[in-house]
């Protein structure tokens, strides 16, 4: 028999066997090798999946309505009571999201069998919150929209307290993905100045940086809708594609993902996203008439304003909307001589790196394979958040991990009321 | 109780398809609803995208399906091959290098998707709004009444009773189509549920495994080369196009439903009751999609577009 081969291999085996125990001590890794998914598009697409588990919850909540400043339109909010708790948890969607937004009741779901009473709020890019909550005639600035998210929950906490006669004793503020970068910053407004007394933040994949993000996001839909274009109208329709997103939307079944390969995955999240911008560009239009278009949102005509509207990457909202607006209103925290690179490293998270350092209220989860963020991104949040306030998924692409049991584990470990 | 009259006027515009939500209409609705299937189908096998669609499209596999080579479809991407380079070009979705120059912004114009064209915008949604006012007014308030009085199993026996009916108009697109096995399929679900099935009250069929997924006039027409025409939204049934517009007074001529009030006086209720418990299923769906929703006409039509197509194309 021949030994030699053992000589090395048995060495080698351990040193990378060493390595590996390392990086998972070193990154804090959850190493969830059983994820479903290990494409980060097909695993972000998954995240879709809780929404059927998510649908009992929703039915039971309750849509309330509240004004945040007389002038303005009434804000809906959805509320879930847990009559012998004086805790409250309230919960942020991502980009575009609503109060009824399937993703975010999931985790408002985790959090009330936490003990929590759960309210849910918009996404300060929905509609809703555009029309009656926000102060700046566009989205998009999130140290600004923060501060009208603060002001928002600061209502629906009063609402709710004076409804039922009591105060809540323990707090938290839980969001995701945008939602999660307006958890983080309202976490630095409160640790300025403590206007709601939040106990708690839990945010689920945070854009890091805001500039990568939003050029992975537009990359997502222009190289993949430019890729599959190529190969042909023979190769590939877009119809069957669109087809085949809302079946994984809709059927809320993991197996309708099989009918996407990656590529076409990424173009869906793309599409998604872009559709959401689209989206909260015509709301800014309609109801705070922010003359982003030159074409009037009718109520019965809208054609001239989606073709405008389409036009625009986040990018492009960012570079002409977002600046020209702060410019305009002198936003929270606008420098005179503001560039756009300026502007976005300070709605990113190295701008609060300080508050994520030192506030031990602040938990973060993360997935290495955020299709978002890039590692230098996942590294910079190892680097300002020790290892028991980070919980760092090896797979679930954006929010994708949130399927994942161990996921619901750590968050309602992470949400316990003392 | 409404008078003879305005059941019977009722009944005539439900008989054309305005309040069905089976075949044809079904998928209207649906797409209304942004749900291709009906809620109780979401547990069932999926047919997707099959061997029909590739032997329509020539010889090049369909990306958006991938197939191991036993023929059984691999779910995630690490657990199957993805499609080739050469298929499908590798994702590359990589920003562009931080602090070049004018890397923020493309100057290239945005590509849009080719969706349905929509001239008649204003009207359409003007009956859209209209439409959601009548759900959201008349529909849904008398269907919680309905759904008291008719626990789930009864309304499943109307809704197999009504699917049924339509067995002629299922059949004979089929058949136009071209699809001889999908028409034999359908024959014989139609006689093993009027039979066995007991007048069809039974989906029996299913459970020996004939399953089928309904062909529709609009369908046909498509299969054989018409384009959509124009994107239609039809006052108290929802989205449509020139071409399923047409395809729609096929289907009612080839339903078996549509005749029932000729029959008899006496069939107008329980007719009118059928196609209510058709129509409530889909507007229980539309009440839970457009709840927050910005623009749900958009939505709507894109999804229509979208569904349509893929049917033909299937």
């Amino acid at each position: 028999m021949n030994w030699k081969p053992l000589c090395w291999m048995i060495p080698a085996g351990l040193c990378l066997l060493v390595a590996r125990a390392d990086w998972d001590a070193a990154a804090a890794t959850i190493t969830n090798v059983d994820y479903p998914a290990h494409d980060p598009y097909h695993a972000t697409l998954l995240s879709l999946n809780v929404q059927g588990e998510a649908d009992p919850f929703q039915r039971y909540g309750k849509t309330r309505f509240l004004r945040v400043s007389p002038d303005l339109p009434k804000y809906p909010y959805t509320y879930w009571p847990n009559p012998n708790s004086s805790a409250l948890a309230v919960v942020i969607p991502g980009l575009n999201g609503s109060c009824q937004d399937s993703t975010t009741a999931f985790l408002g779901m985790l959090l009330y069998a936490n003990g929590y009473s759960v309210a849910q709020i918009s996404s300060p890019m929905h509609w809703t919150f555009i029309r009656s909550a926000l102060s700046l005639p566009v989205p998009g600035y999130v140290p600004h929209d923060s501060r009208d998210a603060i002001r928002l929950i600061g209502r629906i906490v009063e609402d709710l307290e004076a409804r039922q006669k009591r105060p809540f004793t323990y707090k938290c503020l839980a969001g995701q993905s945008f939602g999660a970068l307006h958890t983080l910053f309202t976490a630095d407004h409160e640790a300025q100045e403590r206007r709601i007394g939040f106990d708690r933040f839990l945010a689920v994949n945070p854009l890091i940086d805001m500039r990568e993000s939003i050029q992975k996001i537009d990359a997502m839909y222009l190289d993949s809708l430019r890729n599959l274009r190529a190969l042909g109208p023979d190769r590939w329709n877009e119809s069957i594609w669109f087809y085949n997103l809302a079946e994984a939307q809709e059927r809320r079944d993991p197996s309708a993902l099989r009918n996407l390969n990656p590529q076409e995955a990424a173009l869906a999240i793309g599409y998604l996203m872009k559709r959401n911008l689209t989206e909260f560009i015509m709301a800014s239009q309609e109801f705070k008439k922010s003359g982003i278009l030159s074409h009037p949102c009718g109520f019965f005509r809208k054609q001239p304003c989606y073709d405008e509207a389409g036009q625009f990457t986040f990018s492009r909202y960012v570079t002409d909307v977002v600046m020209k607006i702060g410019r305009e209103y002198n936003s929270v925290d606008w420098e005179a001589d503001e560039t756009p690179e300026a502007m976005l490293r300070r709605t990113s998270l190295a701008a609060i790196a300080d508050t994520l350092r030192n506030s031990p209220a602040i938990i973060v989860f993360h997935t290495q394979d955020d299709p978002l963020i890039s590692p230098e991104s996942a590294a910079f949040l190892q680097t300002v958040l020790p290892d028991n306030r980070l919980y760092l998924f090896r797979y679930g692409g954006h929010l994708g991990e949130i399927v994942d049991p161990q996921f619901r584990e750590i968050f309602q470990e992470a949400a316990r009321i003392p | 109780m409404p008078s003879p009259v305005i059941l019977r006027l009722m009944a005539c515009a439900m008989c054309l398809g305005l309040f069905t939500s089976s075949g044809h209409a079904a998928g209207e609705k649906r797409m209304a609803l942004n749900s291709p299937r009906p809620a109780h189908q979401y547990s069932r096998p999926v047919p997707i995208y099959s061997k029909t669609l590739e032997t329509k499209i020539g010889n090049h596999s369909m990306p958006s399906r991938m197939e191991t080579s036993d023929g059984s479809i691999p779910l995630y991407a690490e657990a199957s091959p993805v499609p080739p380079a050469r298929e499908t070009p590798p994702v590359s979705v990589e920003a562009p290098a931080a602090g070049t120059p004018g890397s923020l912004i493309s100057p290239e114009p945005v590509p849009r998707l080719d969706l349905i064209d929509d001239p008649l915008e204003p009207v359409n949604r003007s009956l859209f709004f209209f439409n959601a006012q009548v759900y959201r007014f008349v529909i849904s308030p008398v269907g919680r009444v309905y759904e008291i009085v008719f626990p789930r199993f009864v309304r499943n026996r109307f809704h197999d009773f009504f699917t049924n009916l339509a067995f002629p108009k299922y059949f004979l697109s089929a058949l136009f189509q071209g699809k001889f096995g999908k028409s034999w399929q359908e024959a014989q679900r139609f006689v093993i549920n009027s039979t066995a099935g007991i007048g069809g009250l039974f989906d029996v069929a299913a459970y020996t495994g004939i399953r089928t997924d309904p062909e529709d006039f609009g369908q046909t027409l498509g299969y054989h080369g018409v384009n959509h025409g124009f994107y239609l939204v039809l006052p108290l049934l929802g989205p449509s196009s020139a071409r399923d517009g047409f395809g729609l007074i096929l289907d009612a001529a080839t339903d078996l439903k549509t005749y029932l009030q000729f029959i008899s006086d006496d069939l107008i209720l329980p007719d009118t009751v059928l196609q209510f418990n058709e129509t409530l299923t889909s507007v229980r769906e539309y009440e839970r999609m457009t709840g927050q929703q910005y623009d749900p006409y958009a939505i709507t039509r894109d999804l229509y577009y979208a569904y349509r197509e893929a049917k033909v194309l299937k």
